[in-house]
């Protein structure tokens, strides 16, 4: 056994962890060994010396630059104050789809057009949603339902 | 929000709340900082460079955060191995100087000839001299992982169980680590004062 060693056990003994089989052996090497004493003395002020150690703190360009990150990074919170009405973007956004899904079923969603916008009842949408719902049974066939007409000139769009 | 859990806090922006992870930022910006700035050496410029990727990380990956662990140990671990991996990466661009990983990283203590003084290419780009202490620069020459182990815990305050995870390790060769490690510094600080 050498002074590396009992300094180890001199770190457990001072956390209450060191086996009472190596208890009396380390008493009997500190009786003898003033290296250990000393060693044994500075770790019980080590805690202290720890607290004192420096803490520094970035510069506030990094932590500008970490805030900016953050903001470019964060995710969107979901949108669910839609209007009565919604211009294609917000279609995607309200069925959690991307544009390119949207295009795919343009043929298929009630739509109109006013002032060369493409735009998309709430209400149509969500019966079109409950319309290809499984096991939701229909009020109403969407193929038979008429067209809005409140916005003005409107082409009807679905098939 | 002072009284949420970083939990609670990493839930709120994984559900679009910026603000949180704000709050998150401020709480750990300088624990991690400080860690980091002791892995790497008190190369400052490295260390919040470090610090940045860590949360950029934390920010891209909050899908992967699992709302039930607990966040101080995952962010300990992201900023470790960003901080190991910048260390990595040093030695590549420090190859033609002939420093390696093991030398960038391992104790002076062990290579006879290369003592502290012979450090001041690992020092030379700190803030300032006299932010490194005597304390400091015995604890830079501790080995891997004991370095990491000791700065966690007697530096950070992370109990055992929470560096196990951060390390991969079991709760009781962590123990053995930060023995060695305290007893290591305590000697050498004991034969400095002689």
């Amino acid at each position: 056994m050498n002074c590396d060693t009992y300094a180890e056990w001199l770190s457990a003994q001072l956390d209450g962890e060191l086996e009472a089989e190596h208890l009396t052996e380390l008493n009997a090497h500190l009786a003898t060994c003033e290296s250990c004493r000393k060693t044994q003395r500075i770790m019980r002020g080590l805690a202290a010396e720890i607290q004192g150690l420096p803490r520094l703190a970035p510069t506030d360009r990094s932590t500008l630059a970490i805030n900016v990150a953050i903001h470019q990074l964060a995710p969107k919170p979901r949108r669910v104050d839609f209007g009565p009405v919604m211009d294609i973007e917000e279609l995607a956004e309200f069925l959690l789809v991307s544009l390119e899904t949207v295009g795919h079923y343009l043929d298929d969603l009630p739509s109109f057009e006013l002032g060369g916008k493409l735009l998309f009842r709430r209400t149509s949408v969500e019966r079109w949603i409950e319309s290809r719902e499984h096991g939701v049974q229909s009020v109403e066939s969407f193929d038979r339902m008429p067209a809005e007409d409140e916005f003005g000139r409107i082409t009807v769009n679905h098939p | 929000m002072t009284d949420l859990t970083d939990e609670e806090l990493m839930v709120m922006f994984q559900q679009g709340n910026t603000a949180a992870f704000e709050r998150l930022f401020e709480r750990y910006r300088l624990p991690l900082f400080n860690f980091l700035l002791r892995l790497l050496h008190f190369q400052r410029e490295s260390a919040e460079d470090v610090l940045q990727e860590v949360f950029i990380k934390l920010a891209k990956a909050r899908e992967l955060y699992e709302p039930r662990s607990p966040f101080r140990p995952w962010v300990y671990t992201i900023a470790r191995n960003h901080g190991l991996n910048h260390l990595r990466s040093r030695a590549v661009a420090s190859a033609q100087k002939n420093i390696s990983f093991d030398e960038l990283t391992e104790p002076t203590s062990d290579r006879p000839g290369r003592e502290l003084a012979g450090k001041d290419d690992t020092f030379k780009a700190i803030a300032s001299k006299d932010e490194v202490g005597r304390l400091d620069q015995i604890i830079d020459r501790l080995p891997s992982p004991a370095k990491e182990v000791f700065l966690l815990h007697a530096v950070e305050g992370l109990p055992h169980e929470e560096i196990a995870k951060v390390l991969d390790l079991n709760p009781a060769t962590v123990r053995t680590h930060f023995h060695r490690a305290r007893a290591q510094l305590c000697r050498v600080l004991a034969q400095q004062t002689t």
